[in-house]
């Protein structure tokens, strides 16, 4: 059988309030060396990276946006199909009346 | 020699004065020494952060992986003036990742309440009042057992009941602490929640506390 609402709350209230009333723990001197010591053997994070990051910043922003005009251009060229209008002025300039025959 | 020492205490003393913007780039311009002042200042907020969420045992791994990965990620520090901000949100997904692995793990501890916590549920669910236990050694079994009713729900759902409740940070602050949105964050609090109160139901419905 299901416990009375009220009953609930209590109890999850007495849980939360445990929760909150828990002592932080401090570490000792050792920790902080461990730290130190595993920080020294990794590279300085300056230089490194920042290129990388900017890219990945700035490739994330635009990837939605590349990808609506891919899908734009995918539904244009699969219903007008791949005509090279260039080619065809070229031709037609070259030779008009053979082009037009 | 007095006077190296002199200088050098100097120095330490000067150095601990910066700003958290000038410690950082110390740090990016290879003073790595000058990491430890940032250790030293931020110490208390990831222990703070990472003694609630994490097994006792682990705390000390987390926080260490806290720093390293704060050291690491320096580069991409870029809000300045906020470095607490910055770190505690490695920090709280430092702990989620941890959860994350926990639950992976096919060897999932604590399947069912130890016997101790068992006895100690019937006392707290045939008492009239809950209240009445609020003693130091009745609140580390309260938290033995939320531990326990919390092992039941997802990182995610853990993760976002334990900020936005049980630490009642405000939802925005949450969803930016974690990188969800703000209404994913409404909607997973309050999921969370109620899981969890089907747990703890259950528990006491287990005991015969349903008077």
């Amino acid at each position: 059988m299901k416990p009375p609402r009220k009953r609930i709350d209590e109890f999850e209230a007495f849980l939360f309030s445990a929760y909150r009333a828990r002592e932080e723990r401090a570490p000792d001197e050792s920790w902080r060396e461990r730290v130190m010591s595993e920080i020294g053997r990794r590279s300085v994070p300056a230089a490194e990276g920042n290129d990388q990051a900017l890219f990945g910043r700035f490739a994330w922003r635009f990837a939605a946006a590349a990808c609506a005009i891919s899908a734009v251009l995918l539904v244009y060229i699969f219903s007008n199909g791949i005509v090279n209008y260039e080619e065809l002025a070229m031709k037609f300039l070259e030779n008009p009346i053979d082009f037009l025959i | 020699m007095m006077l190296n020492a002199c200088i050098i205490k100097g120095m330490r003393e000067s150095a601990a004065r910066l700003g958290d913007d000038e410690l950082v780039d110390l740090v990016r311009g290879g003073n790595t020494d000058s990491f430890a002042y940032l250790l030293d200042r931020y110490r208390p907020t990831v222990f703070g952060i990472v003694s609630r969420r994490v097994r006792g045992a682990d705390v000390e791994e987390v926080a260490q992986d806290i720093f390293v990965r704060a050291f690491t990620s320096l580069a991409t520090y870029e809000r300045k003036g906020e470095f607490a901000h910055w770190l505690s949100k490695i920090a709280v997904r430092a702990c989620y990742d941890y959860w994350r692995q926990m639950y992976r793990r096919p060897e999932r501890p604590m399947s069912s309440l130890s016997e101790d916590q068992a006895e100690w549920l019937a006392r707290i669910a045939s008492s009239a009042s809950i209240r009445a236990h609020a003693h130091e050694e009745s609140m580390n079994e309260a938290r033995e057992l939320l531990a326990w009713a919390m092992g039941k729900l997802s990182a995610e759902d853990r993760t976002v009941l334990e900020l936005v409740h049980l630490e009642e940070r405000p939802v925005r602050e949450a969803a930016e602490l974690l990188g969800w949105s703000v209404v994913n964050v409404k909607v997973r609090a309050h999921r969370a929640r109620r899981k969890l109160r089907a747990v703890l139901a259950r528990l006491i419905a287990d005991q015969g506390g349903t008077t």
